[in-house]
């Protein structure tokens, strides 16, 4: 993983080059943030499965790290947020937990979250939690109506005055150029690290939205489980990670090099017998067999939610097709397999990374809900 | 019906207007005298769900049906030619209103004429009485829309010479025989635009295996609607929807044929019930219809061929009427002159 | 009763017609002269038309509009719309005040055969209408006055008046009536007559309004009248809707004749008991026919055929009633006083 410090006009420029180079790109600009004088500030928080993202209005995205905690077990008190907490999985003590609190997609403890949003907010320098003035909250469409109340309530009680929460369906959809205020339906799928969620947006909402656990990390894991099965090698979630990446398509003609040769992979791990370290060579075509398991399930659930969709809005779908947006939009052939399924057309987002956070500034400019009222 | 309240004097200040309001169950339209037809919009009412503030109405009410999330509740108040939500309603009216009031008008000073479908209850009516003091109105009355009807499609209904209308609505299907004034003899049912959209939609799902929503099956009426018998060049359009089967969106292209199928049946029951009029009435009045012929007025009055269809059926003679949409609204410009009383007939 | 105290009272004459009424008021002639009829608003009880306007609305009228027509046969049959009525014809008079209702002499003109109670209940009207003074004469009797001729003679005059609600013949000699009979068939009749035959030949309902049209369009009573078919509208009594029929002269004649044969058995029968040297008068000059079937075609023709004695229409069948009231005014009746050299 390479850190990047950068600011936000070279993003779209390193998410290309990064791609290209078959690299996982983590875009992240950690400024220097000047408290002084700084009021009515609105900031934006992707409270993602996978990772946590907080923009402010006016400064760009300040932090965007995985969502992972450390807690100290006695105090319950968070000790370290997002890469470094990362870098103590499986090497802590009893005395330090190490939890994704949005892992099931369910926020468990709200005082936990109170805790990550004050740690964050002070690493980015923003201590004075008063100089917010409107706090927008994007999070994954399974949560709860108490939850949801939950997190208000916690904005409130932190002393901002103005506390939303956004489905990050909705933002990822708008910060792709779609325009979900019209009265016309609109799909998006957004398949990320954590989740894969599917939503129905028109009139400036979500219409209907479904979400399940078949995302990156999953692929992840079934990678790993394959590898087991048919190599007979235990390889680690990084290695996992490095082969999805690398070997990964649905449909068409096989990735391939520069010279045009099939790809393969080297990967190391520990032999399931022996426990000796041993290499393995993978082909696209065994990545393509275990991805297409786990795009059973996104396949259900895709057509379980047209079947679902109103009929008015699925006659739009027709001529408005689906949005992919997230890091699973880069797969290869992702576009022609969804569009197989649905036989509607099918359309990758420009910014499948920072969607969700785009679509997050801009609802932060808007001030009317649904932006539709003309009275 | 006529029901008075408020002064009768005529006399307006400079401000005060006289106001004729059709409240439709597919469309509101507002006259305003000396103004014309200032609104004309679908009776359709957005609100947030939550704080239920007004969001849109009109057109881009309309837009938004079958398209809505849980946030907005879109709301048709007058369904089948019955206000279902009588809050709703009046909401809608006021907002209409206060539109008016931007063309300088004192509602303080003015008269409103409301006309209602047939169907409309003594405590729906009370409502509406309430619903003018609330708006600061002068005066309200209420009128039966077949009577606006016959006058605004260029009936004398004041002479003893009988005439006979049709109004084909969104909501309600109003056949009317009148003379003298007022109404002879008068009969309703529900087979009106509504039930042709839906007609169409269940057409769609049985014969196609496609759901639709109700825009696109109005949609799909208004475009190749017809009831003609004999079609040289069928037109045609396109339906999106969801697959039965599936549950994909899909397209398909259905043509006026077809559609004249599906619109054949319900309309049957349209000439039956204006056979069922023909035969209450009087023997003196029959004869003058005969001569007169029957007038068609109302979104339905616009599908092809319907004249004659019902010529086939009944075999007077049908006119189609010249302002079919607008004719009840037209129609209170007279009532308003007169305030709905039979004695006076109102001159222009 | 002297002629000076006549003076000062004024003369009000109505012929109670059951399809016309016609008023005289001394001084100011015939002021009404419209079919009985009157509409009233059902709620207020308001007048909304009378006469001609209200008999438009015949078989037109929604369940606000009540019309009625006073007068059946001939006689009151619903006072409170035949005082209305009244009051609304005299309501029309300049300077003409409930006061004024105190100083009138009323001559109220009846069908010849009218029960005792028939009677009382025109005086009623007249009373309702505070007219203390009022007296009742027979139709034919004024019809005949008003026609121009002398009654006061000793000759005998035949008056046979085809009116709207019955057909009066009477003999009339030296001022006042010797003989007179009434059928109750007569104009209202025929009209229904026609309209019978529509619907039992053609299955056709036709209004009032229409069968009397096509009455007066087609009736002849010639032999060898032109014929002449003409269509008229109404409702199919199997389909219920509207329907045109077509009528001609010929089915009309057939449809009129047992009526007109009845009309003809009365005036034979009436001959049959008049006083030999009367009947010699009215062979010698003829019989009069008056009122508003006497403008049927061919009726003179028809009568005289049968009964072989002359018969004349009067030159004003319509009005002659009511222009005869005043004379009857004049002389209060009385045949003594001959009001034609008053």
């Amino acid at each position: 993983m390479e850190v990047l410090p950068c600011d936000n006009q070279e993003i779209i420029q390193f998410i290309t080059v990064g791609l290209l180079l078959g690299k996982h790109i983590c875009l992240y600009t950690r400024k220097e943030f000047d408290m002084k004088d700084k009021k009515n500030l609105s900031v934006g928080i992707d409270l993602g499965t996978s990772n946590l993202l907080i923009y402010v209005e006016g400064q760009g995205t300040l932090f965007n790290e995985p969502s992972i905690i450390a807690i100290d077990k006695a105090t319950q008190k968070v000790v370290s947020v997002g890469h470094e907490a990362a870098k103590l999985v499986g090497k802590t003590h009893d005395k330090v937990e190490v939890v994704r609190p949005l892992q099931g997609g369910v926020i468990s403890d709200i005082q936990l979250i109170r805790e990550i949003l004050l740690f964050t907010m002070e690493k980015i320098f923003l201590s004075d939690l008063q100089a917010i003035s409107r706090l927008l909250i994007c999070i994954p469409s399974e949560i709860t109506n108490t939850e949801k109340e939950a997190i208000i309530e916690l904005g409130h009680s932190l002393g901002i005055q103005q506390t939303e929460i956004q489905e990050e369906i909705k933002a990822a959809a708008l910060g792709s150029g779609v325009d979900i205020f019209a009265p016309q339906g609109h799909m998006i799928i957004d398949t990320g690290g954590g989740t894969t969620d599917f939503g129905i947006l028109s009139l400036g909402d979500v219409v209907l939205s479904k979400s399940i656990k078949i995302a990156g990390d999953f692929f992840d894991r079934q990678i790993i489980d394959y590898v087991k099965t048919a190599h007979k090698l235990e390889i680690g979630s990084q290695t996992a990670e490095q082969i999805k990446v690398k070997l990964s398509s649905l449909t068409g003609p096989y990735p391939v090099d520069e010279d045009g040769e099939p790809l393969i992979f080297e990967a190391m791990g520990r032999d399931l017998v022996s426990g000796l370290p041993r290499r393995t060579v993978l082909g696209t075509e065994e990545i393509r067999e275990v991805l297409l398991n786990c795009f059973d399930a996104v396949k259900s659930v895709l057509l379980t939610t047209l079947e679902e969709t109103p009929p008015e809005l699925a006659g739009d779908l027709v001529d408005n097709g689906i949005l992919i947006t997230g890091g699973g939009s880069q797969i290869p052939g992702i576009r022609e397999f969804i569009a197989d399924t649905a036989k509607v057309p099918v359309y990758l987002s420009e910014v499948p990374i920072t969607a969700v956070i785009d679509g997050c500034k801009k609802m932060l400019k808007m001030t009317n809900r649904h932006f539709y009222s003309e009275l | 019906m006529a029901f008075m309240i408020g002064k009768q004097d005529k006399a307006k200040t400079a401000t005060g207007k006289n106001i004729g309001i059709d409240l439709g169950t597919a469309n509101i339209l507002v006259y305003v005298e000396g103004d014309g037809i200032v609104t004309n919009e679908p009776s359709v009412i957005a609100f947030d769900y939550e704080t239920n503030e007004v969001l849109a109405t009109g057109q881009m009410a309309a837009e938004m049906i079958g398209k809505g999330h849980h946030g907005i509740k879109i709301v048709s108040p007058l369904n089948q030619g019955v206000i279902s939500d009588i809050d709703a309603t009046k909401k809608l009216i006021e907002i209409s209103l206060h539109r008016v009031e931007n063309i300088n008008i004192e509602l303080s000073e003015s008269t409103l004429l409301l006309c209602c479908p047939s169907e409309v209850t003594q405590l729906e009516r009370d409502s509406f009485m309430d619903l003018g003091a609330k708006l600061g109105v002068r005066d309200i009355f209420i009128e039966q829309e077949v009577k606006a009807c016959a006058i605004g499609s260029g009936l004398d209904i004041f002479s003893s010479n009988g005439s006979m209308v049709i109004d084909i609505g969104g909501g309600s299907t109003d056949v009317g025989v009148l003379s003298l004034g007022d109404i002879v003899v008068s009969e309703s049912n529900r087979i009106a635009g509504n039930y042709l959209d839906n007609e169409i939609i269940n057409y769609m799902q049985y014969q196609h295996g496609l759901l639709i929503g109700k825009k696109t099956a109005e949609r799909i009426k208004i475009e190749i609607g017809s009831l003609r018998e004999e079609i040289k060049e069928p037109r045609k359009t396109f339906a999106n929807g969801r697959d039965v089967v599936t549950g994909l969106p899909r397209k398909i292209f259905v043509d006026e044929e077809e559609i004249r199928d599906v619109l054949v049946r319900p309309f049957e029951s349209v000439a039956t019930m204006v056979l069922k009029v023909l035969q209450s009435t009087p023997a003196e009045l029959s004869a003058d219809i005969i001569v007169n012929g029957i007038y068609i007025s109302g979104g339905g009055a616009l599908l092809d061929g319907i004249d004659e269809f019902m010529h086939k059926r009944i075999g007077m003679d049908f006119h189609i009427s010249r302002r079919p949409l607008t004719a009840v609204v037209d129609g209170t410009k007279l009532l308003l002159k007169n305030r709905g009383s039979y004695f006076v007939k109102p001159t222009d | 009763m002297s002629a000076a105290g006549m003076n000062q009272k004024l003369g009000l004459g109505i012929d109670l017609g059951t399809a016309n009424l016609l008023v005289y008021l001394e001084k100011k002639g015939i002021i009404f002269d419209e079919p009985s009829v009157i509409a009233f608003d059902r709620e207020s009880g308001r007048i909304v038309a009378a006469g001609e306007d209200a008999h438009k609305m015949l078989g037109k009228v929604h369940h606000k509009i009540s019309v009625i027509k006073p007068l059946r046969n001939g006689v009151i049959s619903d006072m409170r719309a035949a005082k209305a009525l009244l009051t609304y014809v005299l309501g029309k008079v300049e300077n003409f005040t409930e006061k004024s209702m105190s100083k009138i002499t009323c001559v109220i003109c009846c069908p010849s055969e009218v029960t005792k109670i028939e009677r009382d209940v025109m005086i009623d009207l007249a009373a309702n209408m505070n007219i203390s003074d009022v007296f009742i004469e027979e139709e034919i009797k004024s019809g005949a006055l008003g026609a121009g001729v002398d009654i006061f003679k000793s000759k005998g005059v035949m008056v046979v008046d085809i009116g709207g609600g019955t057909t009066d013949v009477g003999v009339i000699s030296f001022g006042d009536i010797v003989l007179s009979r009434t059928i109750r068939k007569a104009g209202s009749f025929m009209d229904d007559e026609i309209a019978k035959y529509v619907k039992k030949t053609m299955n056709v309902e036709i209004g009032e309004l229409t069968s009397e049209r096509a009455k007066r369009e087609l009736a002849d009573m010639h032999q060898e009248s032109k014929p002449l078919s003409l269509k008229y509208a109404g409702r199919d009594m199997v389909k219920g809707i509207p329907k045109w029929v077509t009528l001609s002269t010929e089915e009309v004649r057939n449809v009129l004749t047992p009526a007109f044969d009845d009309i003809v058995k009365l005036i034979a029968a009436v001959l049959k008991d008049t006083p030999p040297e009367l009947s010699a008068d009215i062979y010698r000059h003829g019989i009069l026919l008056t009122g508003g079937c006497a403008k049927v075609r061919g009726v003179e023709e028809f009568i005289s055929n049968h009964i072989q004695v002359p018969v004349h229409v009067v030159s004003n069948p319509l009005t002659c009633v009511a222009e005869g009231t005043k004379y009857l005014l004049k002389n209060r009746g009385d045949y003594l006083v001959n009001p034609l050299q008053l």
